[in-house]
Formats: structure tokens, C-alpha cells, sequence
């Protein structure tokens, strides 16, 4: 009989296989025979994956040490981690969120098994198998690179660097799990998890404008990175580093990075809570202003997720404004690309909510999309809402500026923030049409996001405004054409996506009730 | 000649912050006893499982199960008894048969001998044809079932149950029941919780009642019903609560 700490490992494997499983049978015609084989395939592939990034990652870092030196071999390695975050990330986010009780392994509190067994266990699955395995490695990799840069003796001594750092990323995600379990609650938990989640991803760039700081075009002959997100991200910090205007390639860039960065805090989010369904009855359907604001917005599920939004991008602009002030990455680029990555935060701070107008309120939410009321008035009526706080935040972020660097950057952060928030309420209230899902207001056994692909679709929706001022920045379009584009990029998403969903849910009301109900 | 305890507390006492949801609790429960424990909402009975199932921890007193002492011996306790708690038991993206078979492996139990019980128990509860469907996708009551199946699966002496009918229809709870019944006659001790109280009264030997935290009454079933007709009678009696009948003036329908 093997012992307790392989079987909980094989039982955190037939775990991770399970998830595959649900992600996969949501793809029609290969259900069945072809889904568990595709479920096996992908978790084995998983593993596989994992292992063979962490060795090539490792190798990569020994091979490359002796002929480039320290310096691009940081840069390699960082946008290596470029490339694999986001493509981890979106395979993490693929897979269905853990429900509470397997996040906090509940059912094995019944059991015989020993302190020491469930700890080594959950320390080797959040290091190898579960989703945030593809978090940590990749960001304690990211972490030990700048120390590593700045004592030029450190060598391969970054390699088992990189595994400690990791040891220790998975042993803080195990505690505020342990934690969150005993002493914060399931709210606790996401709270924790979000905001750990959080506060370690945004310190990544951060971490990565410090170590850079020479010439990166060796990088372009390096096939596996050309045309990745990596090779961009490179691409950009070395014209910017260069001084000669590419400042539009740093904040598309971090655009991107962005965009990684919230599905990656999904991901950390989801570690807490799980999928099962709120049975609460509902209050009555109220359209007077006050009381739908409180009814959307004074919900544990929304203070969630605007706490974790607003110090996010509080952390961003005190980081940014301290090493601005130093001088670092040039100070004033540094500065505005701080600010749009907080805007960018901030404007997405009710993302999650707008993604599911329909499902909020759990599975009572189904007699709403019942009420007598035309879909474009209901749907206009909370995105509006919804999208009031992430406004609210983007404007305050716009006075800060004003005061830090002028008028102008402001009106662009106010217009960007705008935009992003208008494309959010239109590609919003679409998604939730198409996958409405009940989501009760307390968030005690239920996920952020809603499962599906709103998470993926909604950050992209969310970054179409951004476009006219990324063309700006190149020098493709005057200051105010960017501008003018921005919003109106913006209201068209919205006024489109609005009106196309209102007259879906006009006529799918009881397709989208039996979705909130099932 | 008295059978000896299966378990007994002694001043029990647990604190959530404070508030007090276990009053100095002193009972015992013989061997081979069916012990119903009934009571209003709130009134400390999942506490008591929680605490006597060695899963959390008492703030003072004393409780032992099976002559171990549930603090010191927690896993030694977890190892021979069974429980249902008021918290899910299976992992949700799993199915029952994955479920048990993987947590029965982690109790060291056989394989083949894991499936054959697991056949019978299913067979027993009437959930065959549900063994191979995610937890997530079942129904309350099956996912009710297949936790008593869970529990049961390492042949433990002594089960913990708490509120097995909950949400149960009747089809099934009668298949429970049934369960229930040959537990008993092999000897099985069962602490049970419920609020189900004609099928208490029809399955239990021994009775507790609790409200706020403190003891009412224990002792064998027809010691509780002296002098009243039923056990909800019974129940009603000692907690002396009467609730106001509602005139619903307003209501026109």
C-alpha cells in the first residue's frame, strides 16, 4: 500500500484531470470517449509542459551564462517568462476554477492523515499541479533575476535561486490558503488569495524595468522568441531604453502584460472560492437608482473586487511615482506607463460584474431577465452602474496626474479610463447574454469571474479604445485624433453591444432564464 | 450490567468569538446506540459532531470517543469512526466512485475490497447509476448518499451523521433508513442529528435534546416520551417555546 502523501498526490492529479475533463466537455461533438481522452492528453501534457519549461528554462540559464553574461541572459530569461505566463495563463484560465472544498481539500479533513503528509503534498501539487504552479515559477524566476543582476558574482547561483524563490511563492500561497481556511473565511480566502495574487504579479514589471538596462538585440535572433508577447515586451523596453520615441511599444506593451496580469489574478482569485450556486431568494426587482446601485454595487462579491482593483493601482502608482522620482527607466516615461497600467486596473475593476450583468444576484437573478422591461433599458441600466465605480476610480487617477504632470496626460487618462470603461459596458452586457451564469452576491462557494470565456473575451473588448492612442504614441495620429478615436472607438462598442444584447435577451429571455437556473 | 460509552463528554464547551454555541455539555452515549440529537437551528448539534468527530477543537471540557480523547488522539479517532458533517464530503469535480475510491485508498483500504463495498453501498442506497457522474452534476439528496457511502465504506463502529435527510425525498430517505436499520443491528453506534423527527423516533434508541447550547434532556427514547405523544411533543415540551400564529390581514389574494 502506497503511502498517504502519493495517494493525496494522485488524488491532486485525478483532480487537475477532472478539471481538464469539465473544460473539455464543454467543446460539442468530442464529448464522451473523445473528451476523457482529450482530458488525459491535456493534463498529461500539463505535467509534461510544466517539467519541460522548468528544464528548458534552467538549461537556457546554464548554456547561455558563460557566453552572453549576466546581463541578456536576464533579458532572455524575462521574456521567455513573458511567452510562457501568458500562454500558462490562458491554458490555467481554460480550466474550470476548483470549487471551495477542493481549493481547501474539505473532504480530507475527515480523514486519518497525518499534518505532515497534507502539508508536503499541498506544497508539491501548488509547485507541479495545480493552476498556480503556472503563477509561481515563472514570477519567482522574474523575482530572482534582479538581485541576481546587481551582484555580478551571483552565477548559476540564480538557478537554485529561482527554486527557492518558487519554494517560497508556493509556501506563502499554502499559508494564506492554511489561513484563510481557519481564520478569514471563504471571503477571507479570496480576499487573501486575490490581493497576494496581485501585489506579486504587479511587482513583476516592475522588477523587469530595474534589471533592464543595455541592448537587447541579440534577442531578435532568438527563434523561439520572435513575434511572442516575450519578444515585444523586449522589443520595447529596448527602444524605450534607447531614448529614441518607442514609448507606444512600452505601453502596448504593458498593455499586454497587463492583460496576462488579470488573467493571471484570476487565477490566484479563484483559489478561494468555488462553483456552487447561492439558493437565496432574491429582493424584488427595484429600478429606482439608489437601491439597484446598492443591490449591484454594495455586495460582497463587488467590494471584492474593487478593493482589489483600487490598491492594486494604488501599489502601481506609489511604485511608479518613487521610481519616477528617482529617475528610473527615464522618470516621465515611467510615469505615464505607471498611470495607464493603473487606469487600465482601475477601468477593469467591475469587469467581472459587466461580463454577467444577468447573472448577478444567483440563480433568483432568472426572474429579473423575466421582468417585463426591454433588454437595451435593463442592460443600459446596470452596465451604467457597474461601470460608475470604475469611472469614479479612473477620475480621481486623472486629478493625481493633473497634479503630478499637467493637464494634458490627464485628459488622456481620463479619455482612456472613459474608453475602456464604455467598451467594457457593450462587450459586457454581449457576454452576458451569451454565458449568463448565477452569481450570488456573496461570494462565499463561488468564483469572481464568471467561468467561460467572458474572462478572456472581456480584457480584449476592454483594450480596442486603447488602439488610436497606441498609434498616437508611434506617431501615426495627431494628439487629439487619438483622442477623439479612443472615445469614440469606446461609445461604439458600447451603443452596439448594448443594443445587440438587448434585443438578444429580448429574445432569448427564457434560453437566458433556464441558463441562470440550470 | 450497562454497555460500555462509545462516547462521553464531560463540561464541553466551544466559543465562535462570543458567541456561546456549546454550554457545558455532559452526555454519553452507550455502545450499539442510535442517539438522536434534536434541537432548534443554532441551538449547538453540528458543533457537537464537529467537536466529537475530532474535526475542531472544544474551548474547555472534555470529550472522548471510543475511550480516546479527542484531542489528544485525533487521528486515531478519525481512523474508526465514520462521519457525514454538515460540510461537503466529495470533491466536486470528481465522481462518487472516484471519490471513494481514492479517499478509501488514502484509509489504506484494498482496492477490490473498496469496490465491492462500494457496489453493495451504492446498490443499498439506490445511487448505482450515479457513481460515475461528477458530485457537482447530482442532485442534493445522491450527494447526501454518497457521503453515507463515503463514511461507511471503512466499516467504522461509530457514525456521525449530521442531518442525513435534509433535503431528502422520501424514496431515498427511506433507502437511508433502511441503511440505518441494518447499521444498527450489526451493533453499529450512530450519533445522529435531525430535525426529521417521526423518523428519529422510528430509528432511535437513545434521545438528546439541546437548545442554546445546553442540554435539555438524554436518555433512552421512551424516557424522553413519558408523558408525551410523540418525540416532537416531547421536543416542544422542553423547549417551552410557543410561536405567534400570523393573521395575514393584509394578504389578498
Amino acid at each position: 500500500m502506497r503511502s498517504a502523501f502519493v495517494q493525496l498526490i494522485a488524488l491532486d492529479l485525478a483532480l487537475v484531470r477532472a478539471r481538464w475533463r469539465r473544460a473539455t466537455r464543454r467543446v460539442r461533438g468530442i464529448e464522451g470517449v473523445a473528451g476523457g481522452m482529450l482530458a488525459s492528453l491535456f493534463s498529461g501534457a500539463l505535467l509534461l509542459g510544466g517539467a519541460v519549461f522548468f528544464m528548458w528554462v534552467s538549461v537556457t540559464l546554464m548554456t547561455l551564462l558563460p557566453e552572453r553574461g549576466q546581463y541578456d541572459l536576464a533579458a532572455h530569461t524575462g521574456g521567455l517568462m513573458t511567452d510562457a505566463a501568458s500562454v500558462l495563463a490562458i491554458l490555467a484560465v481554460l480550466m474550470a476554477d476548483p470549487s471551495k472544498g477542493e481549493t481547501l481539500r474539505v473532504p480530507l479533513t475527515v480523514l486519518p492523515i497525518r499534518p505532515f503528509d497534507r502539508l508536503a503534498a499541498d506544497l508539491v501539487s501548488l509547485l507541479f499541479l495545480e493552476p498556480v504552479a503556472l503563477v509561481i515559477w515563472p514570477t519567482s524566476l522574474a523575482l530572482v533575476i534582479g538581485p541576481g543582476q546587481v551582484r555580478a558574482d551571483a552565477g548559476l547561483l540564480m538557478v537554485p535561486a529561482a527554486a527557492g524563490s518558487a519554494m517560497v511563492a508556493a509556501s506563502a500561497a499554502l499559508f494564506v490558503r492554511r489561513l484563510s481556511a481557519r481564520h478569514g473565511g471563504p471571503a477571507g480566502g479570496v480576499k487573501l488569495s486575490g490581493m497576494w495574487g496581485r501585489v506579486l504579479l504587479v511587482s513583476l514589471p516592475v522588477l523587469w524595468l530595474l534589471t533592464q538596462g543595455g541592448s537587447l538585440e541579440s534577442l531578435t535572433e532568438d527563434g523561439p522568441l520572435l513575434g511572442t508577447p516575450g519578444y515585444f515586451v523586449s522589443l520595447a523596453l529596448d527602444a524605450a531604453w534607447r531614448g529614441d520615441g518607442a514609448a507606444v511599444v512600452v505601453g502596448l506593451g504593458l498593455l499586454m502584460l497587463a492583460f496576462g496580469l488579470l488573467c493571471l489574478a484570476g487565477i490566484a482569485a479563484a483559489n478561494g472560492p468555488g462553483a456552487d450556486t447561492d439558493r437565496r431568494a432574491f429582493s424584488r426587482w427595484r429600478r429606482i437608482g439608489p437601491l439597484e446601485f446598492r443591490r449591484l454595487l454594495l455586495t460582497e462579491r463587488a467590494r471584492i473586487l474593487l478593493g482589489q482593483s483600487f490598491a492594486s493601482g494604488l501599489l502601481i502608482m506609489i511604485l511608479t511615482i518613487v521610481l519616477s522620482r528617482r529617475g528610473v527607466f527615464g522618470g516621465e516615461t515611467l510615469l505615464h506607463a505607471g498611470a495607464f497600467f493603473s487606469a487600465w486596473m482601475l477601468a477593469q475593476s467591475t469587469a467581472p460584474l459587466m461580463s454577467n450583468a444577468l447573472g448577478l444576484g444567483g440563480r433568483a437573478s432568472a426572474g429579473m431577465a423575466m421582468l417585463p422591461v426591454r433588454g437595451v433599458v435593463y442592460l443600459l441600466e446596470i452596465e451604467f452602474f457597474l461601470a460608475s465605480p470604475a469611472i469614479v476610480g479612473v477620475a480621481i487617477l486623472a486629478l493625481l496626474m493633473a497634479y503630478l504632470d499637467g493637464f494634458a496626460f490627464s485628459l488622456t487618462l481620463v479619455v482612456f479610463g472613459l474608453g475602456v470603461c464604455l467598451a467594457g459596458a457593450g462587450i459586457g452586457a454581449w457576454l452576458s447574454t451569451f454565458w449568463p451564469w448565477p452569481a450570488p452576491g456573496r461570494v462565499e462557494s463561488s468564483p469572481l469571474w464568471p467561468p467561460g470565456p467572458s474572462r478572456l473575451l472581456m480584457p480584449i473588448g476592454q483594450g480596442l479604445p486603447t488602439i488610436p492612442l497606441a498609434g498616437w504614441w508611434r506617431g501615426f495620429c495627431s494628439w487629439p485624433t487619438a483622442l477623439s478615436a479612443c472615445l469614440m472607438i469606446g461609445l461604439l462598442v458600447a451603443v452596439l453591444g448594448i443594443a445587440v444584447a438587448g434585443r438578444r435577451l429580448d429574445r432569448r429571455r427564457k434560453f437566458i432564464a433556464e441558463a441562470l437556473l440550470s | 450490567m450497562t454497555a460500555p460509552e462509545a462516547l462521553a463528554t464531560r463540561a464541553l464547551s466551544r466559543r465562535y468569538g462570543a458567541r456561546k454555541a456549546l454550554d457545558d455539555l455532559t452526555l454519553s452515549v452507550p455502545t450499539g446506540a442510535f442517539y438522536a440529537f434534536v434541537g432548534p437551528n443554532g441551538a449547538g448539534k453540528s458543533t457537537t459532531v464537529r467537536i466529537l468527530a475530532a474535526l475542531i477543537r472544544p474551548t474547555s471540557g472534555s470529550a472522548r470517543v471510543l475511550g480516546l480523547d479527542v484531542e489528544r488522539s485525533a487521528l486515531d479517532i478519525r481512523r474508526r469512526i465514520g462521519v457525514v458533517p454538515d460540510f461537503p464530503v466529495l470533491f466536486d469535480s470528481l465522481s462518487p466512485r472516484e471519490n471513494i475510491l481514492r479517499l478509501s485508498r488514502l484509509r489504506r483500504i484494498d482496492d477490490g475490497a473498496a469496490r465491492r463495498r462500494l457496489e453493495e453501498l451504492a446498490a443499498g442506497l439506490g445511487m448505482s447509476e450515479h457513481l460515475d457522474t461528477p458530485v457537482e452534476a447530482l442532485s442534493h439528496g445522491t450527494r447526501k448518499k454518497a457521503g453515507l457511502a463515503s463514511a461507511m465504506i471503512h466499516g467504522p463502529g461509530l457514525l456521525f451523521l449530521d442531518e442525513p435527510f435534509e433535503g431528502i425525498d422520501p424514496l431515498s430517505a427511506r433507502g437511508i433508513r433502511r441503511m440505518l436499520e441494518a447499521l444498527r443491528q450489526r451493533g453499529v453506534t450512530i450519533f445522529l442529528t435531525s430535525h426529521v423527527l417521526p423518523l428519529v423516533e422510528s430509528l432511535a434508541t437513545h434521545v438528546g435534546i439541546i437548545d442554546g447550547g445546553r442540554l435539555l434532556a438524554s436518555g433512552t427514547l421512551e424516557e424522553i416520551l413519558a408523558g408525551n405523544g410523540s418525540l416532537e411533543d416531547a421536543l416542544l415540551d422542553r423547549l417551552g417555546a410557543e410561536t405567534a400564529t400570523p393573521t395575514l390581514d393584509w394578504y389578498q389574494p
